[in-house]
């Protein structure tokens, strides 16, 4: 019966360690829902994160400090999740992983100098970084930096355009959008050799869509489709009618992936700031831009089960705000969040 | 526009009409611009510290000093940093500081780094609380402050002095000071230069494991000179010629976030050169002129990028007017060149501001005095409705040892729109002049009898700001923009008692707490809550001991939370510091000499003025003086 029981346990075993790492993800409080980032005020370091939970459609507030027992204290970047482990991205220099679930710090790294964005390549965990200020305001000595995932010391650093901004794994690749030169980097996290694809403008976000197409966009009003398989551009889609809007570089694909909405800033002829979403008809070659809501300080944008979700920085004075609209611009509810409302990460 | 002309042109009228009458009191003495002002505003709350206080705090700057006013909340972004002032709950662009007469607040920035005024170069300090923009101008909605380089006095002297100083973080500071004077002539230089590595240590609670760090780049020095000259000539004329130079340099103090980042931190230099040339005539027994011409330079070296070089042209010129036996009326003109070059802006910028104004101060019966202010500011598409004031102050009759003095006082004040908001970075064309509306009371007791002198003051305040910048952040850029309402309330309260036990033994004892309720009226979020870094609660006490050539001073001062955030959700903690000191004089002959020895943070408290700017622990400091004087 002994032996028979021995048996048993190694094939229980066997079992648990063949199954697949995402299925393993224990189920916690973090897990239904997407985490607000509060980007925080430069002089106060306040930056935090908040949950927002789709069953309760209630907000969860400085989520950082009640499960860790310490402020966050950074300009929070960008979250990054990826399974079980969520990366933090400090613009004031710090690099954080924590367990999504519970929240709970796992490792970090506060030798940074402006990093901007991060992700897991390979066997890394890869984070863009502006690099510091020359005398000219400009960032010559950007670098991607390539971490142990685990304990986040740096084991390789290369240099890259100036200002990478945004990061997109594609292919086992990282692509770059780099906001000081026109072109976005294609980096292998294996032999790290760099290749580039040309573009007529700095490009500030790149995202993949349902097909598997990365767009990337440019602040400065432009769209392009690319085909990353033979990393060429199909569609060019200008924004640049919409002037004196500007687009702010936050856009998002409803789940059909069939449309694509765009956020931008304006300030009227009283320096009044309002903010609108525009959805663009991704079946038109050239879509116009229709315009769906408009607000004021609006600063990213979601989408998850036809609920558009927009992030209000509310002018850095105070709190801000998550709201929720209809994919046809009728407004839903908001919810107070922490300072600086800026972007949002869907937890899956 | 037609009510202040109006207005003005009354105030002319009543001039006029009373200057016919003889007059029996003294005429309008030859004073400094500070005393002239303050003779107008009958119902504003008027402090000025003891000399002793900037005699003690030598060393230091004028945010030392400032901040030991009950209602006065000091923005100091570290030691040796940018510190700006705000009264009462109004903004850190809501102070006029004006030195002999000249606004000395940045037409770019419109505030003044109260950093960049070391006590060195001040003699006299006054302090008036609630708008004074009738009096004084534009950015008088909180409060003014008054200083003056030199008080002069016609009486053959010779004066030399050397004080020097070593303190903790590498901090060194001299001082040279030469007067002379006599019946015709006050001359009085001086040069001075302070220096800190500022190398503290503290507790650095940011990181994800706290540790104790030393602040980096955080090191400045400044230096500069006076020069002051007064000739008397004649029986009625004077004329006066006021000269500083002064230059600072340092590293901006980096958040404990970055502390030890290398390429993390800016630097800034500071560089200005002012001159006033006066001419006081008495032209009558019953009439002073005063005529005066101030050329001002200022360079600002941000980060060794961008500059903002700004010269000014001011010229003033009113009339002073005693009239019958209770009216004392002033009226005058003065106009404001600016011209900025700056990288900062698409071209040079340039425009002229122009003020006409009038004060009238009147005795209603020997113990109750009047003051009426109007002043009109001329500047092109962004002037301001007429500013006027109204106070009243009474003394009451004397009860026994008690002697009370009652004052009232309403204003409407107006702050102009500064360069960055019009121009930077393509600024707001629309931006409109900030409005305050300001009213207040208060009573001042004091009893003198054997047992000793008490003095308690009261004032209770409510004042509103209306059409507050406040910039935008976006994608865009910044850009600033009228969205925000402020009302303020709350009261000061200070008592002294002071007794002198013997011929050599004295002691005075005071406190002092302040309750500031500054509240946003703007329909938002935010609506109701308390302005960020404005300390609801603010309390000091002070005992002063003097025993023959010694004295001894113990202070202790609470500053209550404050709010980081206009949501009100975070907030800096309270702390409580407390400094002593021991001072030592001797005289022998011709020669005085002093030596100080000061512990500043005696219980080296671990606090921050601004969340997440380290502030020193307890540090020492040893001063000493010497001064020759000699008197025919």
């Amino acid at each position: 019966m002994k032996k028979y029981s021995y048996f048993f346990l190694f094939i229980l075993s066997l079992a648990f360690a063949c199954t697949p790492e995402e299925n393993t993800t224990p189920r916690g409080k973090y897990q239904n829902g997407f985490f607000i980032r509060n980007e925080g005020n430069f002089t106060d370091a306040d930056g935090e994160i908040s949950f927002f939970d789709f069953e309760s459609q209630e907000v969860l507030n400085r989520v950082y400090a009640s499960e860790n027992g310490q402020d966050y204290t950074g300009i929070l970047q960008k979250i990054r999740v990826f399974g079980n482990t969520t990366i933090l991205v400090d613009n004031l220099g710090k690099v954080e992983t924590v367990q999504t679930n519970t929240f709970t710090r796992l490792a970090a790294n506060e030798e940074f100098t402006n990093p901007r964005d991060a992700l897991f390549a390979d066997a890394h965990l890869v984070v863009a970084d502006w690099g510091p200020y020359d005398e000219n305001y400009n960032n010559p000595t950007s670098f991607l930096a390539f971490l142990n995932p685990s304990s986040l010391t740096v084991t390789k650093q290369i240099t890259i355009d100036s200002r990478p901004e945004s990061l997109l794994l594609v292919n086992g690749e990282v692509w770059v959008a780099t906001s000081a030169s026109t072109s976005l980097s294609i980096v292998s996290p294996v032999d790290f050799e760099v290749e580039k694809l040309e573009l007529p403008l700095a490009p500030s976000q790149v995202q993949l869509d349902a097909s598997g197409k990365v767009w990337a966009m440019s602040s400065a009003g432009m769209l392009w489709k690319i085909n990353p398989q033979i990393r060429t551009i199909e569609n060019t889609i200008s924004l640049s009618g919409l002037a004196p809007k500007s687009p702010n570089g936050s856009f998002a694909f409803n789940e059909a992936g069939d449309k694509l909405y765009f956020m931008t800033s304006e300030y009227d002829e009283f320096f009044a700031l309002s903010s609108h979403v525009f959805e663009l008809s991704l079946n038109q070659a050239q879509p116009v831009p229709q315009l769906i809501a408009e607000g004021a300080n609006w600063a990213g944008l979601m989408i998850k089960d036809e609920v558009l979700y927009i992030a209000d920085n509310n002018n850095y004075q105070g709190n801000g705000f998550v709201h929720l609209y209809t994919l046809e611009g009728e407004k839903i509810s908001s919810h107070a969040c922490g300072r600086a409302t800026s972007g949002f990460e869907l937890i899956q | 526009m037609r009510v202040c002309v109006l207005g003005m042109f009354f105030m002319l009228l009543l001039a006029r009409v009373y200057a016919q009458q003889d007059s029996v009191r003294l005429l309008p003495e030859v004073s400094v611009e500070a005393q002239r002002a303050v003779r107008y505003a009958a119902g504003a709350k008027i402090s000025r510290p003891d000399s002793s206080d900037i005699q003690n705090l030598q060393g230091k700057h004028l945010s030392e000093v400032l901040g030991q006013f009950p209602g006065v909340a000091i923005r100091s972004y570290g030691a040796g940093m940018v510190s700006s002032i705000s009264f009462r709950g109004t903004g850190a662009n809501h102070t006029r500081i004006v030195w002999n007469g000249i606004n000395l607040n940045q037409p770019t920035l419109g505030q003044s780094d109260l950093s960049l005024v070391p006590l060195a170069a001040v003699e006299d300090i006054q302090v008036q609380y609630g708008g004074a923009s009738a009096l004084q101008g534009s950015d008088a909605l909180g409060g003014v402050v008054y200083l003056q380089s030199a008080i002069p006095s016609f009486h053959p002297q010779t004066t030399l002095g050397i004080s020097s100083g070593i303190a903790s973080f590498q901090t060194y500071q001299w001082l040279v000071k030469a007067q002379l004077s006599d019946e015709k002539w006050f001359v009085q230089a001086k040069a001075y230069r302070h220096q800190s590595a500022n190398t503290f240590s503290f507790l650095n609670s940011t990181r994800i494991s706290p540790r104790t760090e030393v602040q980096e780049n955080a090191q400045w020095h400044n230096q500069g000179a006076n020069l002051d000259v007064f000739r008397q000539i004649g029986k009625r004329t004077v004329f006066s010629l006021k000269s500083w130079y002064h230059q600072t340099d340092r590293q901006i103090q980096p958040s404990m976030v970055i502390n030890g980042r290398e390429n993390q931190y800016t630097t800034q230099w500071d560089e200005s050169l002012r001159t006033v040339a006066e001419l006081s005539v008495q032209a009558s027994n019953k009439q002073l002129h005063t005529a005066s011409l101030a050329q001002v330079y200022d360079h600002l070296w941000y980060n060794q990028r961008s500059h903002y070089y700004t010269y000014q042209w001011v010229g003033n010129y009113h009339i002073e007017q005693h009239l019958g036996t209770i009216w004392w009326l002033r009226t005058g003109l003065s106009g404001n060149h600016i011209t900025v070059h700056s990288d900062a802006f698409t071209e040079v910028k340039q425009e002229l501001r122009s003020d006409a104004y009038a004060s009238l101060s009147v005795y209603l019966t020997p113990s109750l005095r009047i003051s009426a202010n109007l002043r009109q500011t001329l500047l092109d598409g962004y002037q301001p409705s007429p500013a006027p004031s109204l106070g009243l102050e009474g003394h009451w009759p004397r009860k026994g040892s008690w002697q009370w003095t009652s004052r009232a006082q309403v204003s409407r004040s107006y702050r102009l729109p500064t360069f960055n908001e019009r121009y930077w970075p393509t600024g707001n064309p629309a931006i409109r002049p900030e409005i305050g509306l300001n009213a207040e009371l208060g009573s001042r007791g004091a009893y003198h009898s054997d047992l000793g002198q008490f003095e308690t003051d009261f004032s209770l305040y409510a004042s509103r700001v209306k059409d507050w910048v406040i910039w935008q952040n976006s994608s865009l850029g910044p850009s600033p923009a009228n969205i925000q309402e402020v009302g303020s309330h709350g009261f000061e309260y200070l008592a002294s008692y002071s007794h002198s036990f013997k011929t050599d033994l004295q002691g005075r004892i005071s406190g002092q707490y302040a309750y500031t309720r500054a509240i946003i009226l703007s329909e938002n979020s935010n609506q109701h809550n308390q302005l960020p870094y404005v300390p609801i609660h603010a309390a000091s006490g002070r005992a002063q001991i003097a025993w023959r050539q010694f004295e001894g001073q113990w202070e202790s001062a609470y500053t209550g939370y404050r709010f980081y955030s206009a949501s009100n959700d975070g907030f800096v903690a309270p702390f409580m510091l407390s400094h002593f000191q021991l001072a030592y004089s001797h005289s022998l002959g011709k020669y005085t000499a002093r030596a100080r020895f000061r512990i500043d943070n005696l219980f080296d408290v671990a606090y921050q003025n601004i969340r997440y700017l380290a502030m020193p622990g307890r540090s020492f400091a040893l001063h000493y003086h010497v001064f020759f004087t000699q008197k025919p």
